[in-house]
């Protein structure tokens, strides 16, 4: 019976000490996000996104938030809808039109925000054949503003912009991050529409770095205290006792 | 007897540091609640934000040591599993941690005289 007890008292331990590490790592990474977005970024000169970032593979932190320009052509267009932007002092919710731009040259795509549904004049993007753009490149959106229908039969909305959830579209590598597009221009000629005001991405974490870490402290201190405590107890019982 | 003996183990000196930190999780969470987290809520001034942003700090990373305290005093004064926890957490809430000291207080002078009265 005794025994029978010691080994649930050992596995609730157990589950203990994993929740509380969790949470410090869960913190951890707060603390580290807080720092990735904070850092400033020069909007000058604009690089090509090739250089700073590639296909299937996490964003680095020197490439969020950097201007960057490539070019290639649409290959799928989607809507983002419930988008929180910026108009000057003004914030307002809109539906985004997203564009998948395959890179020219390669097997690879990277999500572009062209601008807010319904503003562009001329042809669809999907056949405006080569297109040249600049604009910044931030992070993927990871929580949800809208139920997503992408994953459905012909369901074009994302609920959020994250390549993740278009993954495997064309059979296309996809870039972490999206651009928020500056200006595009095909066959020469500027492609006119209501951009989306691109400025640098800031964490939506409240709280400060040194705050997190703090709390990853806690966390921790709370595992090896778990893992301590029946040392200790033990200890201090054998103390008393001699 | 021996077995609550508050003077076979140390425990008056674990209990005089449980009672300093105690006061001051105390103090710390008072300005935590009261004074940081509604300003930080309710008011849109940013510099008088970044300018309380030492109480959280400060509050974040003196906890642990309360907690450390609160364990030593617990398991020194043979404490039962659910009263650890709840001194452990009393360190996050205001006024808590200040009945927490007050009961420790309240424990010690009971053992005190105990231990007293068997000696006599």
């Amino acid at each position: 019976m005794k025994s029978k007890s010691a080994i649930a008292y050992f596995f609730l331990g157990l589950v203990a000490v994993g929740t509380f590490f969790e949470l410090g790592l869960w913190q951890l990474h707060r603390a580290q996000e807080v720092t990735r977005l904070a850092k400033p970024v020069a909007d000058a000169p604009a690089v090509a996104l090739e250089s700073i970032a590639k296909a299937a593979e996490n964003l680095k932190d020197a490439a969020i938030n950097r201007i960057v320009t490539t070019s290639g052509k649409y290959v799928a267009i989607y809507t983002a809808p419930n988008q929180e932007i910026s108009m000057g002092q003004v914030r307002q919710t809109s539906t985004l039109e997203v564009g998948l731009l395959q890179i020219r040259g390669s097997k690879s795509a990277i999500l572009v925000v062209r601008g807010i549904v319904g503003s562009f004049k001329g042809p669809v993007p999907t056949s405006l054949g080569e297109v040249d753009l600049a604009g910044r490149l931030v992070p993927h959106q990871s929580s949800d503003h809208w139920n997503s229908t992408v994953s459905q039969p012909g369901g074009t909305e994302l609920g959020r912009i994250d390549p993740s959830l278009i993954a495997g579209v064309k059979g296309l590598a996809l870039f972490d991050g999206y651009i928020i597009a500056r200006s595009e221009s095909a066959a020469g000629s500027n492609l006119v529409a209501t951009r989306v005001p691109s400025l640098p991405a800031k964490s939506g974490i409240p709280g400060f770095y040194w705050q997190h870490i703090s709390y990853v402290i806690i966390w921790w201190l709370m595992a090896l205290l778990v893992v301590g405590a029946p040392i200790y107890s033990r200890y201090e019982a054998n103390k008393t006792r001699s | 007897m021996a077995k609550n003996s508050p003077f076979s183990s140390g425990l008056e000196g674990a209990m005089a540091r449980y009672r300093i930190m105690a006061i001051w999780a105390g103090v710390m969470s008072l300005l935590l609640w009261f004074v940081q987290v509604p300003i930080h809520t309710f008011s849109h001034n940013t510099s008088l934000q970044n300018k309380l942003v030492w109480i959280a700090l400060v509050h974040g990373y003196t906890y642990p040591i309360y907690v450390l305290t609160a364990f030593q005093y617990c398991v020194k004064s043979r404490k039962s599993f659910t009263t650890t926890i709840v001194f452990i957490l009393a360190g996050t809430l205001p006024i808590a941690s200040f009945i927490a000291e007050r009961r420790a207080v309240r424990d010690y002078e009971t053992l005190t005289s105990r231990r007293n009265s068997a000696s006599e």
